[in-house]
């Protein structure tokens, strides 16, 4: 058996011996850590890291790209559909001209006959879109399309779609209020026998001395107080009474020829003017020597506007920057991703920055030979069918960019990669 | 009194894990190879400037030569606990850290004095590969922190054929994981960090083989005196790399193996060890370790050496007084029967930080053991020394410290049969 030459009898030496033993250990625990770079040469395996600026069209493929449907959930949409908005207006500096439809729903047989019809709009009053001009003339026609041009949306309407007799014609200012109600008139001997049928729509058109571009209120607009209607007296056994028809649906057309300039692109969501573009990542893989598991620590791309041809309305929602989207692949109706929003460089605040770092590393880690993304003006959500969609036909606002065979090099698009992996 | 000493063994071990934390570091050279070579980890022989080959010491579970578990008298168990500091000096720079480590457990034990069949197990470790360093460019700043190290278990047993002369053998089943951790921070703020982590785990076996002579059953004049020697194998490693990359903000982890092997080298210790009187030993040692052959990965067998490992030779000497547990120590004061122990080492370090550039070592050593019952002591070592390259402008010079802590405890688990027992 033992025979203890240590008394550890008394309770107290035992703790005192486990004390000094974690005390001690503490104190030679506590020394002072200090690194430096010493030693990092004897590394066995290192990281190698750079950054490298891609600017060539063999990395960076530019092409414009006007695309007026959006897929969601499998159906595929006008851009226009389901607008809060309806735009309407003339700005003849850009060729551009925007009209509004709201198809009206059909007005049964039993009905009674129409004594009078209005159309009722309320106009947002602050929206204005009028570069290099100070216009206050609100200038629009009516007219009535019985065509089945119309029907659900459509990219494009012409005069020769219309009845050639307008059924309305408004023409004054707008007063200071932020939703102007506008009662019009509507011409019942057209109007009335055509909301016999299922194709009726009015289709509002800017008259000559408009010279800009304003919004109503549309069915989709989140108040129904707010929404356009048809206000109809019908006459009855007792005398008549008074009705409302909402439009089944109601958009906007817009109508901005391309001004492609050498050396440039340009954006106008309402317009579905967009930029694509697709980056060659088996070319960056090549030529950075990457494998599959290198990290893309950063994937900044570039684009620097011209900001002497940059028009945008008077909203605040108009002030939002562009938008670059990743593409489920190169094909037009390939699915959007989340948007991402750019900033500004503060180096240069006409250059827009957007970090699409986690894309460049899925396709490198991924072996994709390409990813495309898509460069538009601004975006909103919109809820098409029960799913969310990224639509941009509200915007009006149009940029101008750098493309990548502009002759000033150092304002083409660039990416930026940051990249680093264990050798 | 059992349940104390593993109460305080407890402690021991529960210290050691908790400061074996994430900011544990060593000398810069554990980048190299496998790590820095332990040289021991029995406190005992740390006190003696790592000499021990020869020692006859009882109570001792000795890991250089396992000719040595014929001199068992008890069932001897231990648990060792160590600290290290060091600090790097190259030019301007500096850097300093601490390690406090588990440094196994033994277990030893007698089963024939007359045949001497001893035998023992347990586990240590082989190498400390602990450093941490930060790199800078233009663009980045890289930390890389390495953790891990080689250890071994390990069992053993010796026979004395013939009363002057103990041989052994031991299976040391060698295992660790050399890691290193890599954080790549960009001086812009637009970049994420690149975060990695490439290991190599590493398995083995190799074998030691020793034995001591006692001279004195030869030359009565050398009344005393022992030689022993002990070999290790070199042992052919399964060494698989693994490369972990992390993304931060992404769910792209990766992990890539790759098989291969590794090659830790042999080692051949030479000792001498020699009593004055009742109380008092000295023991010198030789010993080298050729790494210029050893390399950590190769894709294929016999890989070639790593050219930042070189030869290795260590010259250690120790001076000791013994500590009284029989029946000696009653009615003397408890300063007196300490032992206490001294040593000096000079050793060539098997690293080439750059071409024609070697690292020496000078350390010297104190040591004192605590009997507290019959044949269990507390043993503690303190070892300091300094690390110097041929060429202090291109590598850095160590100054180091080192605290050990064995908690060895003794008792007669079996009772050997004593000469001509057997016969009966």
């Amino acid at each position: 058996m033992f025979t203890s030459h240590v008394n550890f009898s008394n309770r107290y030496h035992q703790l005192a011996a486990a004390l000094i033993v974690v005390v001690c250990s503490s104190l030679l625990s506590s020394c002072v850590e200090k690194i430096s770079t010493i030693g990092s040469d004897y590394v066995q395996d290192s990281v190698l890291h750079g950054t490298t600026t891609f600017s060539e069209a063999t990395v960076l493929q530019l092409s414009p790209i006007a695309k007026p449907t959006l897929v969601v959930a499998d159906h595929r949409y006008n851009n226009n559909y389901g607008s809060p908005y309806l735009f309407f207006g003339n700005v003849a500096s850009e060729n551009l001209q925007v009209w509004a439809v709201l198809k009206i729903p059909f007005l049964v047989d039993t009905v009674g006959r129409v004594l009078d019809d209005s159309l009722v709009l309320k106009m947002k009053n602050t929206f204005l879109y009028s570069p290099g001009v100070n216009s206050e003339v609100v200038d629009f026609f009516v007219y009535v399309e019985t065509g089945h041009k119309t029907a659900d949306s459509a990219g494009s309407l012409s005069m020769s779609d219309l009845n050639p007799t307008p059924v309305a014609h408004f023409i004054g200012s707008p007063s200071k209020d932020s939703l102007l109600k506008v009662v019009i008139q509507l011409d019942t001997g057209i109007v009335f026998p055509l909301l016999r049928t299922t194709a009726l729509a009015l289709v509002i058109v800017p008259g000559p001395t408009m010279n800009s571009v304003r919004a109503f209120a549309s069915i989709d607009n989140g108040a129904v107080t707010s929404s356009p209607f048809l206000q109809l007296k019908i006459a009855s056994g007792t005398g008549s009474y008074q009705t409302v028809r909402y439009p089944d649906y109601d958009y906007h057309i817009v109508s901005a020829p391309p001004r492609l300039q050498q050396g440039m692109f340009e954006l106008r969501g309402s317009a579905s003017q967009h930029e694509r573009i697709v980056i060659n990542t088996k070319e960056i893989r090549t030529r950075l020597s990457l494998t599959p598991f290198s990290t893309i620590n950063s994937a900044l791309i570039q684009f620097t506007s011209d900001p002497a041809q940059h028009t945008t309305t008077t909203v605040p929602v108009d002030t939002i920057l562009p938008y670059l989207a990743y593409r489920d692949s190169i094909a037009d109706d390939s699915l959007r991703h989340y948007p991402l929003i750019s900033g500004r460089l503060s180096s240069d605040p006409n250059t827009f920055s957007y970090q699409i770092q986690t894309d460049i590393e899925y396709a490198i880690r991924h072996g994709l030979d390409s990813i495309a993304f898509e460069l538009q003006s601004g975006f909103g959500l919109r809820s098409l069918n029960g799913a969310t969609a990224f639509a941009d036909d509200y915007n009006l606002n149009h940029w101008v960019f750098y493309s990548s065979d502009a002759a000033d090099l150092t304002k083409r698009p660039k990416l930026v990669i940051t990249y680093s992996y264990l050798k | 009194m059992i349940k104390k000493i593993f109460g305080l063994m407890l402690v021991l071990f529960v210290v050691a894990v908790a400061n074996n934390r994430a900011g544990a570091q060593g000398s810069p050279y554990d980048f190299f190879g496998f790590g820095n070579p332990i040289g021991v980890t029995n406190t005992h022989l740390e006190g003696l400037a790592q000499s021990g080959v020869a020692l006859t010491d009882g109570s001792v579970i000795n890991e250089l030569n396992p000719a040595s578990y014929s001199f068992f008298n008890r069932t001897n168990i231990d648990i060792r606990l160590r600290f290290a500091y060091n600090q790097s000096d190259l030019g301007a720079l500096s850097t300093s850290g601490h390690l406090v480590k588990f440094s196994g457990f033994n277990v030893g034990t007698l089963f024939s004095n007359k045949l001497g069949l001893g035998a023992a197990f347990g586990f240590a470790p082989i190498t400390d590969a602990e450093a941490t360093t930060v790199g800078t460019d233009s663009i980045s700043s890289t930390i890389s922190k390495r953790e891990g190290g080689l250890s071994q278990f390990y069992l053993g047993a010796s026979l004395r054929p013939i009363s002057a002369l103990t041989i052994g053998g031991r299976v040391d089943v060698l295992f660790g994981n050399l890691l290193t951790k890599y954080q790549t921070t960009f001086n812009s703020t637009d970049a994420i960090p690149g975060v990695f982590q490439r290991e190599y785990a590493e398995s083995g076996v190799r074998g030691t083989f020793g034995f001591m002579l006692s001279l004195d059953s030869l030359f009565a004049e050398l009344r005393g005196v022992t030689i022993g020697a002990s070999y290790s194998t070199g042992a052919s490693l399964s060494s698989t790399q693994r490369t972990i990359v992390t993304p931060i903000n992404t769910i792209l982890d990766s992990i890539i193996e790759v098989n291969g092997y590794g090659y830790y080298p042999s080692k051949i210790q030479i000792g001498i060890a020699g009593r004055v009187g009742d109380r008092y030993r000295l023991e010198a040692d030789i010993s080298g370790q050729d790494f210029s052959s050893a390399y950590t990965f190769s894709k294929t067998k016999n890989g070639i050496g790593e050219v930042t490992l070189g030869s290795s030779n260590r010259f250690s000497l120790g001076f000791e007084r013994m500590s009284m547990t029989n029946e000696d120590s009653r009615g003397r004061n408890f300063f007196d029967k300490i032992g206490y122990r001294i040593g000096v080492s000079y050793a060539s370090l098997p690293f080439r930080p750059s071409p024609g550039v070697t690292v020496s070592e000078l350390g010297a050593s104190l040591g004192m053991g605590v009997p507290f019952a019959s044949g269990s002591n507390v043993d503690f070592a303190g070892q300091f020394g300094i690390r110097t390259p041929s060429n202090t402008n291109v590598a850095p010079k160590d100054l180091f410290f080192k605290f050990g802590v064995t908690v060895g405890i003794s008792e007669k688990w079996f009772v050997p049969l004593r000469h001509g027992d057997d016969d009966q």
